[in-house]
């Protein structure tokens, strides 16, 4: 059957974190879950009312917890080429590299793509034996970046390929043929980003989470303009619904009519804060069982 | 038997390395203008793959001096650029 990817993302507090926490324990029933944090401002841990950091931590039997750490993957990925660097090259050079190896470990950009990159590399690895992975995103904006990057990747791999095949073809006649390691890693690499795309398309559901108000609807609209077709299914938690508030119904039917394609399953407000020991841990769970069918 | 070898070797100097020289130039030029490329973030211009530039550093044959190039290089380019300033 293969690893199945659910993802949760929404407009920032819509609810990502404590839908996709009770999700995975619910899930967490029956199947083998690992719970991905790949939230910067991490806060599964104030849902399961941890005070440090989860580092595949066993909730459960069947629940594994694991919050990415943008700052240390990226330390890591910069030592890891300072490793390769020294291996490779002359002390002189290394230092004349130093800078590029600077400017990664704080170039605010990088944060993003090494969490991503983590996050790849948690899909695309064989080593775990998960059924489910669920990932809990940041707000919209990193996850339409999430959906669009390994598409955008793989071409950047092909292309990079075909110049390096160009530049051996020189290289050939001077010095005859050989094997190219870098070559090797394009194409490994376009091949990770391929797959990717792959799983992302035909092995995942997207729960998008939003909330009764004019802002929520409207960057639903348009977010999901962008993510349809790049992911196989799409599903909407309308988190927080107050039928009493007159200003919260409309727009609640706004919603409706405007998603009527669209699987949706609607969560009522709760007055206390939901967390794994929430007294009406089973109420939630009846209200999410239905989306059992869309996975 | 070290009389053939110094024959073959300046037979090797004379004729094959200076045939091959430009070819060589142009190598590490190609080399040089992707390790650009790669890095355009350096000279401050967007570059979304920056991140996965990085890894690609060990894979190169970059010779010494190779910061200096750069940073010419990356002169060349801030001119080039330039000229679109003046047209906006």
């Amino acid at each position: 059957m293969g690893l199945k990817l659910l993802f949760f993302s929404g407009k920032g507090g819509a609810g990502k974190t404590t839908l996709s926490s009770l999700f995975a324990l619910l899930l967490a029933e029956k199947f083998k879950v690992l719970l991905v944090s790949a939230d910067p401002a991490h806060s599964t841990r104030d849902f399961f009312l941890v005070p440090y950091r989860l580092d595949f931590h066993k909730f459960s039997s069947g629940l594994t917890i694991h919050e990415i750490e943008p700052e240390a993957v990226l330390t890591q990925f910069v030592e890891e080429v300072e490793r390769k660097l020294k291996a490779t090259y002359s002390s002189i050079i290394v230092e004349e590299l130093r800078p590029f190896l600077e400017f990664a470990r704080h170039d605010p950009a990088n944060f993003d793509y090494a969490l991503f990159n983590e996050v790849f590399n948690l899909i695309t690895s064989k080593a775990l034996d998960y059924e489910y992975l669920l990932l809990d995103m940041a707000a919209t904006a990193q996850t339409v970046k999430f959906f669009l990057l390994p598409e955008r990747l793989r071409r950047w791999y092909e292309l990079l390929s075909r110049w390096r095949k160009e530049y051996l073809k020189v290289k050939s006649m001077i010095k005859g043929e050989e094997d190219d390691d870098l070559l090797k890693l394009l194409q490994r690499k376009k091949k990770i980003a391929e797959e990717v795309e792959m799983i992302v398309k035909e092995r995942s559901t997207l729960f998008w989470i939003l909330e009764p108000f004019r802002f929520s609807l409207h960057e639903t609209e348009r977010a999901l303009k962008v993510l349809k077709g790049r992911v196989s299914k799409i599903v909407l938690l309308i988190n927080k619904v107050l039928k009493e508030r007159e200003f919260n119904a409309r727009i609640t039917s706004q919603i409706r009519e405007k998603f009527s394609h669209y699987f949706r399953v609607e969560i009522p407000f709760f007055r206390e804060e939901i967390t794994c020991n929430s007294p009406n841990l089973e109420e939630l769970f009846s209200l999410l069982r239905p989306l059992l069918r869309m996975i | 038997m070290k009389f053939l070898k110094w024959v073959k070797l300046f037979f090797k100097g004379a004729f094959k390395d200076t045939l091959f020289e430009p070819l060589e130039k142009d190598l590490r030029e190609r080399e040089e203008t992707l390790l650009l490329l790669l890095f355009l973030h350096f000279s401050g211009m967007e570059n979304p793959f920056g991140f996965f530039s990085l890894e690609l550093l060990p894979y190169f044959e970059i010779k010494p001096g190779f910061l200096k190039r750069f940073v010419e290089k990356e002169e060349l380019l801030s001119k080039l650029f330039a000229r679109f300033d003046a047209w906006a």
